[in-house]
Order: C-alpha cells, then sequence, then structure tokens
C-alpha cells in the first residue's frame, strides 16, 4: 500500500474529487468540500492538502491556461490509481469496523 | 473568466502578494477571489471580506508549505536555516556586522537602563497590601507653594477622628537618631510613627511585635522595630534579640520585634519607634508631620480630600492662630513616593526612545546599502529559485540577529548603566533600591529588539527586486544607485532631524542648568567650605550651657588646626530649607511675613559663608556670650519689613521673644532650598539667644538640637575631614558626624531632578550626534565610491578639486539641511514638555535652537569632510579604468 497514512481532510479532500467524477479545481473542490460538510473550510488547508496527496502520488495535476475571455491559469487535479486504492482501503476498514455496531448507535440514539 | 465583479479587501490582497511567491500566488490569489466573489453573493460583502482575511491569516501561517511546493519542507526547519544562513553572512562582514550591532547595543542599552528606572522607581507597586488604597496627607500654604507641607500631631488626631473615609490612618516624621548597641554607634534614619503604622501599610512584623497603642503613651518604655538589615548587619540575625535594649539617642530602647526583609518607607528609615505622642504636649502649629491613610471601602481620593478639608474648615475657626492660611490635602502614596522624579523619567524614556530610532535608522541604513552591493550575492540566490519571501525571511532572520546581539551587549550595558545611574542620582530618584534590571526588565528588552530586528530587517527589501536581480546578473551593472542614495538620504535626514529634538532637550536643559548656577547664591567659594551635621541628643545636652560648651570647644579644637580659616555652626546649612517662623515689625503685627528662615549661628558663621556685610555691623562677641536679643537680617526681609527704610536700628516681633529682637545689621541674600525660587527672607540670630529664649520648653525624650558645622579652609578642605571628625570625637565620643560634604556638594545637590535630567540628555545628545554623524559619513562613503566614475571624469575634464569637494558638501547639505528644519520644527512642540524642569529659559529659546542647528550642521559638515577629501584625491584615469 502506498504512503499509507491518509489524513482526515486528506481523505475528505480525495472523496471531494471522486465525487465530483472528473478533474476539479480548486475552487470546485473547496466548494464540494463546504457543500458535503455544511461547514466553512479553510482555503490554506486544502491548497496544503492538494500539494501534499500530490506529493504522496495520490493525485495528478494539470495546468490549464486561461481561455480567451482572460484570467488566470487553473491547476486541474485528478485522483490516481494509488488514490483510488488508498480510499478502498480506508473504506474496507472503516466499514469492518462499523461492522454489528450501526445498530447499537441507532437504537442508542433513539 | 471570473475577472469582473467585487474585488476583494485591497490590503488583504496585497499582503497575499506579499507572502506569496509569484506562481503561488498566481495561482491561489486566483482561486480566492472567486471564492470571494461567490461568497460575497450567497452571504454579503462584510462577511465575505471578514472570510477572506481569516484564509488570508490561514495562508500567511502556512505559507512555506503553500510556497514551497512539493517539497513540504516544515516552517521550523526553514526558519533554522534562514538563521544559520544569516549568520553565516554575518560573521562574513564583521566590520559591518560590528558597527551594527554596536549602534543597537547602544540604543537598546539606553532603553533597557531608562525602563529598569522607571520601572523601579515608578511602575513597580509599592511593598505593601493594596497600596493602591494607601493615601499620604499633608497640610499646603499658598505662600510657600501650595501642599506637601508637614502637619501637625494635634490637627492630624482631629481630621482622624473626624473623617468616615480612612479606614485607618497613623501620623509619622523621619528623623536621624544615633543608634549605638553592640559596641557600634552609627547615625540611622528613624520612623517615629504612631502605632497604627504597620496595620496601615499591610505590614507584619517577622519577629517580635508590632507596635500597640499602649506604647504611644509619653511615658510608655520606649520600644522600637529593626529593619531586617540592622538586625542583620548589628545583631547578626539573632532570633533572641526580642527584649534587648539598644540606645537611641542616648536613651535605652527595648528591641521590640523585627520588620520584614522587603520592609520599604520613604526615606529608608532603619528603626521604627513610636512618636509617644499621647499625653505629650504637642504645639497645634509646630508641622513637623505627615499622615498615612487607608481609604475605606468605596472611598476615593477626591471624596477624602474634600471630607478632610471640611473638618479642617472648623479647625481653622477653632484654631485661627495655628491653622489660619493653611488648607490639607490628601494624595495617592504612590504618587507622592514618585514625586517630581516621575515627570522627569517619563521625559528620558522620550528622549532614550528617540535616540534608538536614531539607532535603528542608522541600522536600516547600513543594511540598505549592504543590500545594494549584494545585488550580486541576491541576483545569484534568485537566479537558483529564492522568491521574494525567501529574500525577505533572509534579511528579517539578519535583522533579528543583529538586534538580538546587540540587545544583549545592550543588557551588558544597561547592567553597567543602572549602577551608574543609582549611584550617581539616588537622591533624585525615588526608590533607589528597588530598581535593578530583573526579569520584567529583561522581557521587555527582549521584544523592543525582536520589533527592532524586524523594522531593520524589512527596510532592505523596499530596495531588493528579484525581477530585477535576474536582469541585474545579466548586464553586470551596480544597480540602482541613484535611488537606493536617495532612500539612504532620506533616512539620514530622519537620523539628523530626530538628532536635532534629543540635541535640542538637552540644550534646553543645559542652558536652565547653566542660569541657575549662574544665580548668586549669596556665599562666597562654596568649595572651601566643608560642612558636616551633629545631633545632639536632648537627654544628654538637656540645657544651654551643655550645648554651648559643646559648640565651643569644637570651634576651639578645629579653629586651630593649619589651615582653616573659619568655624561656625548653625541649625540649617546655607542653600537648604530650614525652620521657619513667622516676623513682624516690632509691634505691628498687621503686617507679617510668613516662612522667614530662622539660623541661630555661633560668632564664626558670617566668615565660614562669606555673605557681604550691606549695612549695619556685625553681630558682636558680647552679643554672641551673652545671648543678646540682636539679629542680623538678609536683604530680602529688609525690604519686605521695612521697605524704604534703614532696617538697621528696629526692631522685629516674633512670638517667643517678648521686646523683640533688634536690627544691627544687614547682609545679603543666601539661596535657599528651592533654585527656581529667589531667596527667602532670613534672619540671624546667636545661638545663646536661642537657647535662652527656649529653655523653659520642656524638651521631651526625642528632642534634640540639630547642629551644622561649616570650616572655611585655606585651600580643598577634603583632607582636613579626618581631622575634624578627631576633634568631635574628642568632644564626645558617642556622637556621630552624618552629612560629611562641602557647600559646593550641596550647590549642586540642591538641581536635583534638573541635574539627572540634564545629565542624560547629554549623554543622550552625545549618542545621537554620535549615530547621526556615523549615518552621514555613511552614505556620503557611499556616495562618493559610486559616483568615483563620474567624479573622475568631471576632474578628467577639468573640474577642480574645491568644485568636486564643493560637489561632495553639497550633496549632503542636500541631505543635513532638510533634516536640520524638520527636526527644528518638531522640536520647538517638543521643548514645551520640558515645561518645569526649565529655569528662565523659554522653550522656544532662539539661542537654544540656533546653537543646536550650528553643532548638528558642523557635525555633518565634519562627517562628510572625509569622503569629500577623498573624492578629491581620485585618481581619474584609475576610476574611469575600474569601472
Amino acid at each position: 500500500m502506498p504512503s499509507a497514512a491518509l489524513g482526515q481532510f486528506e481523505h475528505q479532500v480525495l472523496l471531494a474529487i471522486l465525487r465530483r467524477g472528473a478533474e476539479s479545481y480548486s475552487v470546485e473542490i473547496v466548494d464540494e468540500l463546504e457543500r458535503q460538510t455544511g461547514r466553512d473550510v479553510a482555503t490554506a488547508a486544502v491548497f496544503v492538502s492538494l500539494q501534499r496527496l500530490k506529493a504522496k502520488g495520490m493525485l495528478r495535476d494539470r495546468l490549464v491556461a486561461p481561455g480567451p475571455e482572460g484570467g488566470h491559469p487553473r491547476r486541474y487535479f485528478s485522483l490516481t490509481d494509488d488514490a483510488l486504492s488508498a480510499l478502498r482501503d480506508t473504506r474496507r476498514s472503516f466499514l469492518s469496523l462499523w461492522d454489528g455496531v450501526e445498530s447499537v448507535l441507532d437504537e442508542g440514539g433513539g | 473568466m471570473g475577472s469582473t465583479g467585487p474585488s476583494p479587501p485591497r490590503a488583504a490582497a496585497r499582503v497575499l502578494r506579499l507572502l506569496l511567491s509569484r506562481q503561488a500566488f498566481d495561482e491561489v490569489g486566483a482561486a480566492l477571489t472567486e471564492l470571494f466573489r461567490r461568497r460575497v453573493a450567497r452571504v454579503g460583502r462584510g462577511a465575505a471580506r471578514r472570510w477572506y482575511w481569516r484564509q488570508v491569516l490561514g495562508l500567511a501561517l502556512r505559507r512555506r508549505s503553500i510556497n514551497g511546493g512539493s517539497g513540504g519542507e516544515g516552517w521550523m526547519k526553514g526558519s533554522v536555516r534562514d538563521f544559520a544562513l544569516a549568520a553565516r553572512t554575518l560573521s562574513r562582514a564583521p566590520m559591518f556586522t560590528g558597527v551594527a550591532a554596536l549602534t543597537l547595543a547602544l540604543g537598546l542599552g539606553a532603553n533597557t537602563a531608562i525602563f529598569s528606572v522607571i520601572h523601579g522607581s515608578l511602575l513597580r507597586p509599592l511593598p505593601y497590601a493594596d497600596p493602591d488604597g494607601l493615601v499620604w496627607l499633608s497640610d499646603g500654604h499658598p505662600d510657600i507653594g501650595g501642599s506637601g507641607v508637614n502637619q501637625s500631631v494635634p490637627n492630624f488626631l482631629d481630621l482622624r477622628d473626624g473623617s468616615k473615609l480612612m479606614r485607618s490612618a497613623a501620623v509619622y516624621r523621619r528623623l536621624g537618631a544615633n543608634l549605638a548597641a553592640e559596641d557600634r554607634a552609627e547615625r540611622v534614619t528613624v520612623l517615629f510613627t504612631s502605632s497604627e503604622m504597620l496595620g496601615v501599610l499591610g505590614v507584619v512584623p517577622t519577629l517580635g511585635r508590632d507596635l500597640r497603642p499602649s506604647d504611644d503613651l509619653v511615658d510608655a518604655e520606649p520600644v522600637a522595630l529593626l529593619t531586617d538589615g540592622l538586625w542583620r548587619t548589628w545583631f547578626g540575625a539573632d532570633p533572641a534579640v526580642v527584649g534587648r535594649t539598644a540606645v537611641v539617642d542616648a536613651r535605652s530602647v527595648r528591641i521590640a520585634g523585627v520588620l520584614p526583609r522587603d520592609f520599604w518607607f520613604p526615606g529608608e528609615p532603619r528603626l521604627v519607634m513610636p512618636i509617644q505622642h499621647v499625653g505629650a504636649e504637642l504645639s497645634r502649629g509646630s508641622r513637623s508631620y505627615n499622615g498615612v491613610a487607608r481609604l475605606a471601602p468605596d472611598a476615593d481620593v477626591e471624596g477624602l480630600r474634600a471630607e478632610l478639608q471640611g473638618i479642617f474648615s472648623g479647625l481653622v475657626t477653632s484654631y485661627p492662630d495655628a491653622n489660619q492660611g493653611w488648607f490639607t490635602w490628601a494624595e495617592p502614596l504612590s504618587e507622592w513616593v514618585g514625586g517630581g522624579a516621575g515627570r522627569s523619567l517619563l521625559l528620558m524614556s522620550g528622549a532614550v526612545a528617540l535616540v534608538l530610532l536614531i539607532a535603528v535608522v542608522n541600522v536600516a541604513n547600513l543594511l540598505l546599502v549592504r543590500a545594494e552591493t549584494r545585488h550580486h550575492e541576491l541576483a545569484i540566490r534568485t537566479s537558483l529559485g529564492a522568491r521574494r519571501t525567501d529574500l525577505l525571511s533572509l534579511f528579517l532572520a539578519e535583522g533579528i540577529l543583529l538586534a538580538v546581539a546587540g540587545g544583549a551587549l545592550g543588557v551588558v550595558t544597561a547592567y553597567w548603566g543602572v549602577d551608574a545611574l543609582v549611584t550617581a542620582f539616588a537622591g533624585a530618584l525615588p526608590r533607589p533600591d528597588a530598581i535593578s534590571v530583573n526579569g520584567t526588565v529583561l522581557g521587555a528588552g527582549l521584544a523592543l529588539s525582536l520589533i527592532v530586528g524586524v523594522l531593520v530587517g524589512l527596510v532592505p527589501l523596499a530596495r531588493i527586486r528579484p525581477d530585477r536581480l535576474q536582469s541585474h546578473l545579466k548586464d553586470g551593472s551596480r544597480g540602482s544607485l541613484g535611488r537606493g542614495s536617495a532612500l539612504g538620504g532620506v533616512l539620514v535626514a530622519t537620523e539628523v532631524a530626530l538628532a536635532v529634538v534629543v540635541v535640542a532637550g538637552a540644550g534646553l536643559l543645559a542652558n536652565s542648568v547653566w542660569r541657575i548656577r549662574q544665580v548668586d547664591l549669596g556665599v562666597t567659594r562654596p568649595d572651601r567650605v566643608m560642612t558636616f551635621t551633629m545631633t545632639l541628643p536632648a537627654t544628654s545636652y538637656p540645657g544651654v550651657s551643655s550645648i554651648r560648651g559643646f559648640a565651643d570647644e569644637i570651634d576651639r579644637s578645629i579653629g586651630v588646626l593649619p589651615g582653616v580659616q573659619a568655624v561656625g555652626f548653625v541649625n540649617r546649612l546655607p542653600l537648604l530649607g530650614g525652620d521657619n517662623t513667622t516676623v513682624t515689625p516690632f509691634g505691628d503685627p498687621a503686617r507679617e511675613v510668613n516662612f522667614t528662615s530662622i539660623r541661630y549661628i555661633t560668632p564664626g558663621y558670617f566668615d565660614a559663608v562669606g555673605a557681604p556685610l550691606l549695612s549695619g555691623r556685625w553681630l558682636d562677641p558680647t552679643e554672641f556670650s551673652s545671648g543678646a536679643p540682636a539679629v542680623v537680617i538678609n536683604e530680602t526681609l529688609a525690604r519686605q519689613l521695612f521697605p524704604g527704610e534703614d532696617a538697621v536700628g528696629r526692631r522685629l516681633g516674633v512670638r517667643w521673644v517678648p521686646d523683640g529682637l533688634l536690627v544691627v545689621g544687614v547682609i545679603g541674600d543666601i539661596a535657599g532650598g528651592r533654585p527656581d525660587r529667589p531667596p527667602p527672607p532670613a534672619f540671624y540670630l546667636p545661638l545663646a539667644t536661642v537657647l535662652e529664649a527656649w529653655s523653659s520648653v520642656p524638651r521631651g525624650p526625642n528632642d534634640y538640637w540639630g547642629l551644622s558645622a561649616l570650616v572655611r579652609t585655606a585651600v580643598g578642605p577634603r583632607p582636613l575631614m579626618p581631622a575634624f571628625r578627631r576633634a568631635v570625637a574628642a568632644v564626645d565620643p558617642q556622637l556621630p558626624v552624618s552629612q560629611v560634604r562641602t557647600l559646593q556638594d550641596i550647590a549642586v545637590e540642591r538641581l536635583g531632578t534638573r541635574r539627572f535630567a540634564m545629565s542624560l540628555f547629554g549623554v543622550f545628545s552625545a549618542m545621537a550626534l554620535l549615530l547621526g554623524a556615523v549615518g552621514i559619513y555613511g552614505v556620503m562613503s557611499y556616495t562618493v565610491a559610486h559616483r568615483s566614475r563620474e567624479l573622475g571624469m568631471r576632474m578628467a575634464l577639468g573640474a577642480s578639486r574645491s568644485t568636486v569637494r564643493r560637489m561632495v558638501l553639497g550633496r549632503a547639505a542636500r541631505i543635513v539641511l532638510p533634516g536640520l528644519v524638520v527636526g527644528l520644527v518638531a522640536a520647538l512642540p517638543a521643548g514645551s514638555v520640558l515645561g518645569s524642569l526649565l529655569y528662565e529659559v523659554s522653550p522656544q529659546d532662539p539661542w537654544t535652537y540656533l546653537g543646536v542647528a550650528a553643532l548638528l550642521g558642523g557635525v555633518g559638515l565634519a562627517a562628510s569632510w572625509l569622503p569629500a577629501h577623498r573624492a578629491t584625491r581620485l585618481d581619474p584615469m584609475e576610476s574611469m579604468r575600474a569601472e
């Protein structure tokens, strides 16, 4: 398993990109995170995580030059196979941990 | 593509631009703007702006990670690398580093020293329980400059009994006393107080007991509390000291307790004893005491003041003789302790802050010049991938290293400086014992160093543009000389302006002190007059004859010493305040002169002082020996009592001599204790006369006769002092001699805070001038070095050496003159801050400012002379080839 340790926020960032289903750039990722978590997200944390994930080989990026209407270049990120397998591993271990506990929570929370 | 719409806060965007590398900014900045615009649509502009600032802050904190791309290097690691690099860079330029660190050490050291003094004297709370609840009580009279005068015990007791706003109060006075115990004798200050004092202050003895009301009775056995220091040095910290006896003014006193180690009281008494006022006959008009009180809960000083004055009005009606014309006053104890020094200390801190500012500007200028000469190095760093932020970190690290090194050196200077200050000016400082370079002071010094480091570190960045550095490397040019030296010029002009303010302050103070010293003190050659004081306790000198016998005997034995020209005794030395009384022309009680200084003397006094006789005659030997009611008065009293008439032959009315005193002569005025006030009215009468007149007054156990000796000698009197001491010891071996000094010393001491302020301002001015000169020299040397090609060219084309010199000096003048003008304009209002420290000098005194301008102009000229001279020595061919 490559660069096993996946921080919680990094996990969320990867999921946000995965949910969008395509290449995403920073603004879209921040938007997606805020929509899903219902909270403000620190942009600095997103940028740092994107760089870190790239360094871990979980993201690949592509710089896209601004179109004819001007603006700035955007860096688009997509998941690598390593990222997908890390997500899969994480999910599997969580599910096995959750196995048999969810019903208890449901009853207790009632 | 999102290029229109509301803009994020401009300042925040600028901060972001400064923090991030160009590449990171392009991406992150654009994304942040886009997110900002979406947010404006969602939550409104205000909330979006706040959000933007928060994001910038977050990015600032993690800028290394964001700038660092894939490197992911930690902040700590980067900082350590920056500081290591800065340390290496600085150590490669030892001359530069030394000068810069020394410059900062000067500024930071002076600030640390002054802050130590301010912290110890004014900021550190008084060592009592809840010191803010303590007030100091005094009387006041408009004729002697308002409040702050002593009170009488009967008045105090009536005030205390009538007040509801004081929870407790004690009355006290401090007196010197002769302490003898354990085979030692020394003169010590005693705090005579009513038994409530320690309770008011919240001080508990560590051994034995506090004073109690029974100690206040006039016939109680006298007791004393020892200070911790006295207990340790005299009694070897013996825990069994309580119950033993000591001898105070020839009276046996039982030791009742020992005070805590941190006990302190103004005047630094070493013994605390009861006044024993209960049952004693104490005069209501005799003001020798003051009160200390603790406010009742919810009471304040203003309220107490009003309440006490209300009670006091009743006392004026009931006892007009003692209280007519007087008022009573209360002020926070801490304010009274801080006294007049507070203002001058704050002034000092202002001046010293200016010196630091000059030092900072100077070092900033040095760094700036260095940054210009480092273009090549910086260009290489940039081409190897260093970003603007990396250069910023490097410069900040250099600045902080320099400042911390300077601060550390400064602390060493401060240790030494504080010692020197306290030694030289202990008398002018409120709590010299509390002054030290302590943790608080060091912390403040470190914080100041860091701020200074950041400031000086940021300056060179203004001159460095990585984009230009790239082109620099290509064409090998020397960078933008013109703008660099222009900024340097502005910095140096700023230094000059700041220096003008400091030097102008020093000039005004020096001018005041000079004027005070020009005032005729009314004494001749004070440096040739030795003075010392003895206190004759009433217990061993009970009557007239014993005191006269003592004075005569010492007079005789000192008078025969070689080199002694005159010996005299007096109750209070000249140039000091003293005992006052009210006098009238005899038989005309309506025309009274209050606060007339009364001095009782022995025959040699006038010769010893050297005061001129203006009319009439001196007191003659028979008048001295018989105690005749004859007096000599001073010019001021003659003018006030007998305006336009001859005073000789008239009589003075005083309460305690029924037939008045015959005026036999008028002498010149002798200055009093306040250097900024005219000499007080005064009269002089034989010691014997006073002793006779007061012989019927019962003497209490704490009473004493204070006698000071004045000995005029043919040459400097100090070498004779041991012989004087021997003469006193031969007459009374138990009697300590205290306050040994010349009249000249007294003349200097009475300048008090002014002398302190003037000396320090003088030191700060010298620093300001030195730093200013270094700054001017630096910028001019730099200019000459960088314009050598142009100057060489001019000389090759026929410019004479004097033309070249004029050019360089002209450039210096264009820097110094604007600084002078700005400084003078700024100094005019700053001068009035000195206010009460000035004496007969206007805060806008044109001569002082003219002098300051000339001085700084001269320093500017001198500092640029060498570079100008160097310019004229340039070899035209060589300087052109060198380019």
